[in-house]
């Protein structure tokens, strides 16, 4: 962490950041409702129809100073590839950042229980173990039919609280049996890890692209809609990620000293794993903030994904698709995708050698 | 797994039964009433009236046979109503009393009535229009009248039997029967046929061309690291994995199929067979188009292997038996051929598993860019002309090739290395 000036991927993510954030300012076309003047006058969708059917960024541009320049062309339909490319890095940013959050909220989660607690680690007492078999269809049923989830006129919050009233009534029936067995003989162990690992082999088992697609197909084309159908196939890498680091430490010595210091599991994890399993968990995350932007494009490529009115640099590469002579379609916005991708993996080295 | 794709399949039922109804019923509805039964002869159709699982546990205020009100509006009103009331039954001789009343009037009425059941809640439940028909406004104030909200809170259970959406379909997929097309009403069986032969092929080829590019230079660089070829080697694969596939292959098609460029290659499709073609001729059309399709398809994989593998290599470099071998004076390229070799490339076997469903999601691409009429093809064509009988088989079929690729490697890898054991085995040991 210390040598991050020397990273270039750190200035790389600071200035994409930085025109993700202000790319409404920097490119739009309603100049004179703004103080500061838009260095692109032409927002995404503008379309310039002196210069439409793709212009070169080198040809003759019928323009009224240089400043209107296209300075990387055009496409077929007029619209400036420099100011779709800035639309587009804020697209990327946001799905980028959207996916790493939730997917690694879910896979840090899930690593973290299935490395820390094992096979063997989480057990129940007999009693304990049969109220939660025999209460499991009753929760099921309760959570799914007494919530109105199909009715419209309640409120979602409404909903969710009844989900969880209903889930701490559940818990809290367990642990008052478990609280009323003195016997610590009749355990049954939990096997955490291995439904987990299930879990994240079965996801994937499923050719990537192919299950996104299908995701898509069901939902409606949005931002966050997107963020969550590439979340839920990108928390398995973190997850095994997680997984792999916490069992290493859980084996090192310091924490067997803290074990016998009486430590809690909670202590444990949060002050002595976490620490230092946090440089390779963020490692993960920035490889999956790679992997979101280039499932992003490659959706918004095949025409899913977000909405049509939304610029992205897979939109852009697709629209090369139709007139191929506009190279500059296709170089810039892969450029982009290009440096980015590899920006996060150079970003990735930062936390890996954290001596 | 059937259950994951039947449950995402639940969730388009609407879209399926408009597209049904938009490829065969349009031209005849021209009223309501016609519209509703029209809506109802495709649900029943496609199965949708049945019920969908073995079982159904629904509220006592609710109905387990609300599926066969095919509008998708008219069911939420319905058991909106259901669920401040809590009386089914009421709900039900209210909505009967709608359509026994429906005949009787002209359409434009029809339409009114229908617009105002539709946009209940948006007018906050006041009702305008059909308490003008008596029978309409008897049945809907007495269903006022009665409120009892605690049927909310009693779920009830019903065994379905045997025939649900559920055993339906999956009994016509065991069976090898995978339906119809939504949209052109051919079988999506030879659908398939047709287009997974090319996607073999092409992943086939790919897959042969990756491991005889990725495996000698990933020996050559890391037998000779300081080598110029090997930084070079080093370089390139490093790029080759961070490209999109999708940016390569169309970089492709505009610099070496396009006119414009180098009109190298031929830019999409398989080419056309004339009759006359002989083997030969037909093998060389083949090919010209399929040299730009395996180049995207390939040169990520390439760089996959060829890092993974080099860090194998050199893992192994690093272990004490390669020391003993040198000690007892083997040759160096003894040493690598006979204990090196067999021992970096059980790696190979588990990448074996990774790389076909990867290759499944990079044929998806390709053919999408080249038209090459594969699997991916089908499945981008089916979504986006919403055809879902086709797009839950396609996923399911594809998951199915993937994990008999996952079951072949563990299985490769059981044969080859003697250490695996499976776990039955290693009890039986002990």
């Amino acid at each position: 962490m210390k040598n991050w000036k020397k990273n270039w991927a750190v200035y790389y993510f600071l200035l994409w950041a930085a025109i993700a954030l202000f790319a409404p300012i920097l490119a739009n076309n309603s100049s004179q409702n703004l103080l500061i003047k838009p260095l692109i006058p032409y927002s995404q969708s503008g379309i310039d129809y002196n210069n439409s059917n793709s212009v070169s960024p080198f040809e003759y541009q019928q323009v009224k100073s240089i400043y209107y320049r296209h300075w990387l062309g055009t496409d077929k339909l007029g619209r400036d590839v420099l100011s779709q490319l800035i639309h587009g890095s804020r697209t990327a940013f946001i799905i980028g950042i959207g996916v790493v959050l939730i997917a690694g909220l879910i896979g840090i989660f899930l690593g973290g229980i299935a490395g820390y607690f094992g096979d063997n680690s989480v057990t129940l007492k007999k009693r304990q173990f049969i109220a939660a078999i025999l209460l499991l269809p009753i929760y099921f049923v309760s959570i799914t039919t007494v919530i109105p989830w199909n009715i419209s006129s309640v409120g979602s919050f409404h909903k969710f609280a009844l989900l969880f009233i209903l889930s701490i009534t559940y818990l809290l029936i367990l642990f008052l049996i478990g609280k009323t067995v003195q016997q610590s003989k009749a355990k049954i162990q939990l096997p955490l890890d291995m439904i987990i690992s299930r879990t994240i082999e079965l996801i994937d088992a499923i050719p990537l692209l192919f299950l996104l697609v299908c995701l898509s197909a069901i939902t409606k084309p949005s931002f966050g809609g997107t963020i969550i159908i590439i979340a839920s196939v990108a928390w398995t890498s973190i997850a095994k990620y997680t997984r792999g680091e916490i069992l290493k430490e859980k084996n090192e010595n310091y924490i067997q000293s803290a074990r016998a210091l009486a430590f809690t599991d909670f202590q444990i994890l949060r002050k002595h794993i976490l620490p230092n399993a946090l440089g390779p968990v963020l490692v993960s995350l920035s490889f999956g903030m790679a992997a979101a932007i280039l499932l992003e494009a490659s959706l918004s490529f095949l025409g899913m994904g977000i909405a049509s009115e939304e610029a992205s640099w897979g939109k852009l590469i697709a629209s090369a698709r139709n007139d191929y002579q506009a190279w500059w379609l296709a170089i810039f916005p892969g450029l982009a995708i290009f440096i980015t991708v590899v920006a996060s993996n150079k970003l990735s080295e930062l936390f890996q050698n954290k001596n | 797994m059937s259950f994951l794709v039947f449950y995402l399949a639940q969730f388009s039922q609407q879209d399926q039964l408009l597209q049904r109804e938009e490829n065969s019923y349009r031209s005849q509805s021209s009223n309501t009433i016609q519209e509703w039964e029209a809506s109802y002869a495709a649900a029943k159709e496609l199965g949708f009236h049945e019920p969908s699982f073995y079982f159904s546990i629904y509220r006592k205020s609710s109905s387990d046979t609300l599926n066969r009100i095919q509008d998708e509006r008219i069911r939420n009103v319905l058991t909106d109503l259901a669920y401040r009331t809590g009386n089914w039954e009421k709900i039900n001789a209210f909505y009967t009393t709608i359509k026994d009343t429906l005949p009787l009037l002209n359409s434009k009425k029809q339409q009114a009535l229908i617009q105002e059941l539709r946009t209940f809640y948006l007018n906050e439940g006041k009702p305008s229009y059909f308490i003008q028909f008596p029978r309409i406004r008897t049945e809907f104030y007495s269903l006022l009248s009665i409120s009892s909200t605690f049927n909310n809170y009693i779920p009830l259970f019903k065994w379905n039997g045997f025939t649900n959406q559920y055993h339906l379909w999956l009994g016509n997929i065991l069976k090898g029967n995978f339906g119809t097309s939504l949209i052109d009403s051919t079988s999506v069986n030879e659908k398939i046929n047709n287009a997974i032969y090319w996607t073999v092929l092409i992943s086939f080829i790919s897959l042969i061309i990756t491991f005889s590019i990725a495996i000698p230079s990933a020996f050559y660089s890391s037998f000779n690291p300081e080598s110029f070829l090997a930084k070079i080697l080093d370089k390139l694969f490093f790029l080759f994995y961070a490209i999109p596939n999708f940016w390569v292959a169309t970089l492709l098609i505009l610099f070496f199929a396009s006119g414009d460029y180098l009109g190298w290659f031929p830019t999409y499709g398989l080419g056309f067979v004339q009759d006359y073609y002989s083997t030969w001729q037909i093998m060389v059309l083949r090919i010209e188009h399929l040299v730009l399709p395996i180049i995207a398809l390939s040169y990520g994989s390439i760089a996959f292997v060829y890092k993974q593998l080099k860090s194998s290599i050199e893992q192994e470099l690093q272990k004490d038996y390669m020391l003993t071998a040198r000690a007892k004076g083997l040759s160096s390229s003894a040493i690598k051929w006979r204990q090196l070799f067999k021992n970096a490339c059980f790696p190979l076997i588990t990448m074996l598993g990774g790389i076909i469903p990867a290759l499944f999601s990079g044929s998806f691409i390709v053919e999408y860019i080249f038209s090459i009429p594969g699997m991916g093809k089908l499945t981008i064509t089916s979504i986006l002309s919403r055809d879902f009988s086709t797009i839950y088989i396609l996923l399911l079929v594809a998951t199915f090739f993937s994990m008999l690729g996952l079951l072949i490697a563990d299985l490769l890898y059981y044969f080859a290395d003697p250490r695996v054991q499976l776990s039955f085995e290693n009890k039986e040991g002990k």
